[in-house]
């Protein structure tokens, strides 16, 4: 194949120099960051402190919070649809528990729906792209939980709380760690293969900001493992599930208080279907297409943030939404890959982050906050990263130090998607190190919920509004820790999946269907002066032309 | 070894037919996208994981059909390509349950398996470059260890179902074989059953209790005093 | 070297067992192809002119790769089935270039065959007096059989076509001679050579439950005990009709463990079947 070229000679003189280190560098370890280090090093070099790159939204039940700006040009937007030209009459869809959204929180809420009492054919899980494409499947390192005697769910909490810069909602980080090892049994006995030893043991590496080795994965394809055994589970039992068919706008009742139902847009056909549900479930996921500061990322094509907007107009509060997660190691080289994830699990597996010197500088299982931070630092700083043929700026990854260190073929056993994205481009990750710098990769916050995971809004829970996974914000604070997400989308989509479930049980008739939310929504972005021709949600990036190349490039002026 | 751009700016490809000249070094995705195209179908993680941008495509004076995922594959000169978003197939509905771990089983649910006439079509088909056609055998002898770990990486793009003379379903065959693996013939972990049960019986609440209770601060001291396992174990 | 096929590692796996246990008394050690496929015998009786071959040439070339490796080009299958289609393959491949030019293009993606693997039966190494032969198998015989009265049956594919059969196919013998020389009275009876009807079973099994009723009766007619055989295939057809004459079919390497007195090899359920035939008869 052509595209086997791997590096350019002058970057392959500096991986001479990168070789050169290596031996002494395996006896190394890197000092790590003390709290105060941490805090010192976001504040100078992280994204998310950058000026100018936030406002605070100015209408709405969370009025006054500060997000970036790609993010609140998505909250003060009008709505796709004008309330006049839609007939809620013409009911097309009318089931219990509604879910938007097909990723592991969405299809684990709609198994634990049915496991709950609700027969599968009054779910319906609606999708924007195909069923199971979301952030889940790209997961890659592991999905983290205390379950081996030497751990317990309090240090996993603490762990947490002090990843996420204590900003989390400790009744959520409970939940987290107390339902996390029952979650992995249930993942077991449903067959997911984890990588295991002869007698059964769980392989369990280690995480940034983790103080013990609690990863459970399955190989470097955990997210895609977990999604395929979930959807065949939920196919199994019969649930429903519409694909290309996003939700557009939320419909809500009189009372204003409940949400009674969706209206699902058709993106192939251009129609819209009336979905009326007892109880919605919003599994919606993040938002790395908005391409924030103009970051390449590792999200999947319909990661646009529709779920928050869609929320917001309903009157739910929303929270963290200036804490940006961006992924220290997206690649970095060859462009054809730029921006996609590099598993956190390499350094797990001790690969270390070195400069164009061949010399470490920052500890490679830090919070992932801070080893972006210090990656920013090494490039646009001290000047110390490599810059690609065409412009990226990234540090080394030392991918070969793995098979040294875990014996040889580790990496091509347990990283083998790193190990195969890069010999499709002619580079083989055992030998040669890996260029990275940092992409666009989690949305730490969003929704606010409680432990049930029922919506919140001003006026406490929104009746029959659910939310779970990475659309919704409290769990992980400023900042998520590598393998809580996989956890979080599961903990409380099962939670989500047996609330809807129990609310349907306690006998409550549907909701009246009402678009009485928009046209409130649209006179206060009247009264702010928004352009009519911003709306949302977005569905999906705008990549035609030379859109998708200007992507390329992370252009970053500190 | 000269970089990406040097030789050729522009590169001629043909999107089911029709010619468009692209930049050269970019992915087949991008270059359709490049070309106008906004994908509904056809496009999923971008990243190489979830098989929806399936793609097939001859080159110029070469006979040969090729298999790529867009997403991961660079354009080239005189390529004529088209994207294949859907494999047509019925998914067998069963109980986990209720099924046992042996290759008789697979066969009862997806018998088209015993028609494979070892014809390596599935597996130079694809994408992953996995050996499609001997984690097949390997179900046909009951071996389902194997064929798990043979099949594990694949991405379910159905490029070799699309191949396969003998019709058969490859990736939903294999979902089958790996969940059989992982429930019944993979060994349980102990000390999650243990601890499953710990945390049922309420051992760790008070302890929770007492942090969901702490100031930021409080968990501040106790965070930074913290001992951290090495990540060598 | 050795080819299981897909039959004898799942439902016929006490084949395998007995089999290898028995050759090995004789110093003979099968050793299985690091790498092999499906001999795709269903496809083999296909009209196509490429298909049916493509997976019986894909083991033979398995089996020339192999081959570097322990010295020995003979391919020794277990069951007739395997045993024919792959014989054939190979008999056409060597006789035919143009064939096998045609074969070696479609398969591009395998080295070329060159026509060096010899494909054998079980049967003929162990009859084959340089490497066991009767003699031999008569003086480790450990236990008196003589009460147990065996009927042979050859399975269609070791005695057709001509020059793949290893036996005559209007009056065969191998089997009765084996049988005498374990010490057991052999049965010839005239449906021996018959056709159990094969893959019916998947189809119509009242084909085959019709045939198998006529084989098995006349086996019992004729005075049998119990059938051996040397495929899967007929080993699970005849089967069907066991306990309605109470006479079970197993496999003839079953028989000459249990002669050998190679206990542990043999099922729980082999191992009752012959306990209740020497005993009560």
């Amino acid at each position: 194949m052509s595209q086997k070229i791997g590096y350019p000679d002058y970057m392959r003189e500096y991986i001479k120099i990168v070789e050169e280190t290596r031996e002494r560098r395996l006896k190394e370890r890197y000092r790590r960051l003390s709290s105060d280090e941490r805090l010192e090093l976001l504040k100078t070099w992280h994204p998310d402190y950058k000026e100018g790159t936030k406002r605070p939204i100015k209408i709405g039940p969370s009025a006054g919070l500060m997000v970036p700006h790609e993010v609140a040009n998505l909250i003060e937007a009008y709505p796709l649809i004008d309330p006049n030209d839609i007939d809620l009459s013409r009911i097309d869809y009318d089931v219990d528990v509604l879910i938007i959204g097909s990723g592991g929180a969405g299809t684990s809420a709609a198994i634990w729906a049915n496991i709950e009492g609700i027969p599968a054919e009054n779910i319906l899980i609606t999708t924007k792209l195909r069923f199971g494409d979301a952030n889940t499947k790209m997961a890659q390192g592991g999905i983290q939980a205390a379950d081996r005697p030497n751990d317990s769910p309090a240090r996993h909490f603490l762990d947490i709380m002090g990843g996420g810069l204590y900003a989390n909602d400790p009744e959520l980080v409970r939940e987290l760690v107390r339902d996390a090892p029952f979650i992995i049994k249930w993942l077991e006995d449903l067959g997911v293969i984890f990588d295991k030893e002869p007698d059964g043991t769980m392989i369990e590496v280690s995480g940034g900001g983790a103080s013990r080795n609690r990863m459970h994965s399955c190989k470097d394809y955990t997210g895609l493992e977990i999604m395929r055994v979930l959807m065949d589970e939920a196919l199994n039992r019969g649930i429903n599930v519409l694909e290309f068919s996003p939700a557009i706008e939320l419909l809500t009742d009189d009372s204003g208080n409940r949400v009674t139902g969706a209206i699902l847009w058709n993106m192939e056909t251009k129609e819209y279907y009336i979905a009326r549900a007892k109880a919605v479930i919003l599994a919606t996921g993040g938002y790395g297409r908005l391409h924030i500061q103009n970051f390449p990322t590792t999200n999947h094509y319909g990661a646009t943030m529709d779920g928050v907007v869609l929320a917001y107009r309903v009157g739910a509060k929303l929270r963290d939404l200036d804490a940006t997660q961006y992924h220290p190691t997206g690649a970095a080289y060859p462009d054809q890959i730029l921006g996609l994830l590099i598993t956190e699990k390499v350094r797990s597996m001790g690969a270390q982050l070195v400069n164009i010197d061949g010399e470490q500088f920052v500890y490679p299982l830090e919070t992932r906050d801070a080893v972006s931070a210090a990656i920013i630092r090494e490039c646009y700083g001290r000047n110390k990263g490599v810059v690609t043929p065409t412009g990226v700026r990234g540090v080394w990854l030392d991918t070969p130090m793995v098979d040294i260190i875990r014996g040889e073929g580790a990496t091509k056993r347990y990283l083998s998607s790193v190990y195969r994205m890069y010999s499709r481009f002619g580079i083989d990750v055992t030998k040669e190190p890996i260029l990275v710098f940092p992409t666009l990769h989690y949305m730490n916050g969003g929704v606010c919920i409680n432990k049930y995971g029922q919506v919140l809004g001003v006026n406490g829970i929104i009746e029959g509004f659910f939310a779970a996974g990475e659309v919704t914000g409290g769990v992980h604070g400023k900042n998520r820790l590598m393998g809580n997400s996989l956890l979080e989308i599961l903990v409380y989509g099962r939670r989500a999946g047996i609330s809807a479930a129990k609310y349907v049980k306690s006998g409550v008739s549907p909701g009246k269907l009402t678009l009485n939310h928009i046209p409130k929504y649209v006179e206060e972005l009247e009264k702010i002066g928004v352009p009519k021709d911003r709306r949302a949600p977005m569905l999906l990036p705008e990549y035609r032309g030379e859109k998708v190349l200007s992507k390329a490039i992370p252009i970053f002026p500190i | 070894m000269a970089g990406q751009t040097e030789s050729k700016k522009t590169v001629k490809i043909y999107i089911m037919g029709r010619e468009y000249e692209v930049p050269a070094g970019i992915t087949i995705m991008k270059a359709v996208e490049y070309a106008g195209y906004q994908y509904i179908r056809g496009a999923g993680c971008r990243g190489g994981f979830c098989g929806a941008c399936a793609t097939i495509y001859r080159l110029k004076g070469d006979y040969r059909l090729y298999t790529a995922l867009a997403c991961q594959t660079t354009v080239q000169d005189g390529m004529y390509l088209v994207q294949i978003p859907f494999a047509p197939a019925e998914k067998v509905r069963y109980n986990i349950e209720e099924l046992k771990p042996t290759g008789s089983t697979v066969l009862a649910l997806y018998p088209e398996i015993a028609r494979c006439v070892a014809c390596n079509a599935c597996t130079k088909a694809c994408p992953q470059e996995l050996q499609v056609m001997d984690a097949i055998q390997m179900i046909k002898r009951g071996d389902i260890a194997k064929a798990a770990e043979l099949c594990f990486d694949c991405i379910s793009c159905g490029l070799c179902s699309i191949r396969c003379p003998a019709e058969i379903v490859h990736y939903h065959v294999f979902q089958l074989v790996r969940r059989l693996y992982g429930k019944y013939i993979a060994p349980k972990a102990k000390h999650l059953e243990i601890r499953v049960k710990e945390v049922e019986e309420g051992k760790f609440d008070m302890e929770l209790d007492n942090l969901v209770k702490m100031s930021p601060t409080e968990l501040k001291e106790l965070y930074d005093s913290r001992d951290i396992e090495s990540p060598e174990g | 070297m050795y080819y299981p096929g897909c039959s004898v590692k799942d439902y016929a796996k006490s084949y395998e067992n007995s089999a290898i246990a028995v050759l090995k008394l004789f110093d003979v050690e099968l050793v299985e192809l690091d790498r092999w496929n499906c001999c795709g015998v269903v496809y083999e009786y296909s009209a196509d002119a490429v298909m049916q071959h493509v997976a019986p040439l894909r083991d033979l070339i398995r089996a020339q790769e192999f081959m570097s490796k322990i010295g020995d080009n003979r391919l020794v299958t277990l069951c007739s089935m395997c045993y024919s289609t792959l014989k054939k393959v190979n008999e056409i491949v060597t006789s035919d270039s143009e064939k096998l030019n045609n074969l070696s293009e479609y398969m591009d993606d395998e080295p070329r065959y060159n026509c060096g693997v010899d494909v054998k039966h079980v049967l003929e190494i162990i009859l084959d007096d340089s490497i066991m032969g009767l003699k031999r198998i008569k003086e480790a015989v450990k236990r008196d059989l003589s009460n147990l009265r065996i009927a042979s049956f050859y399975s269609c594919s070791l005695l057709r076509p001509k020059g793949i059969g290893i036996d005559d196919p209007e009056d065969p013998h191998i089997l009765l001679d084996l049988i005498s020389s374990l010490g057991a009275k052999p049965i010839k009876f005239p449906y021996e050579k018959r056709c159990c009807g094969s893959y019916n079973v998947v189809y119509d099994r009242s084909i085959v439950e019709r045939t198998v009723m006529e084989i098995v009766k006349a086996a019992g007619r004729w005075g049998a005990d119990m059938i051996i055989t040397v495929c899967p295939l007929c080993h699970y057809n005849l089967n069907i009709v066991r306990n309605k004459f109470n006479i079970p079919t197993i496999y003839f390497t079953e028989l000459m463990a249990y002669a050998m007195g190679l206990d542990e090899t043999l099922s729980k359920e082999t191992l009752s079947i012959f306990k209740s035939k020497i005993g009560g008869g």
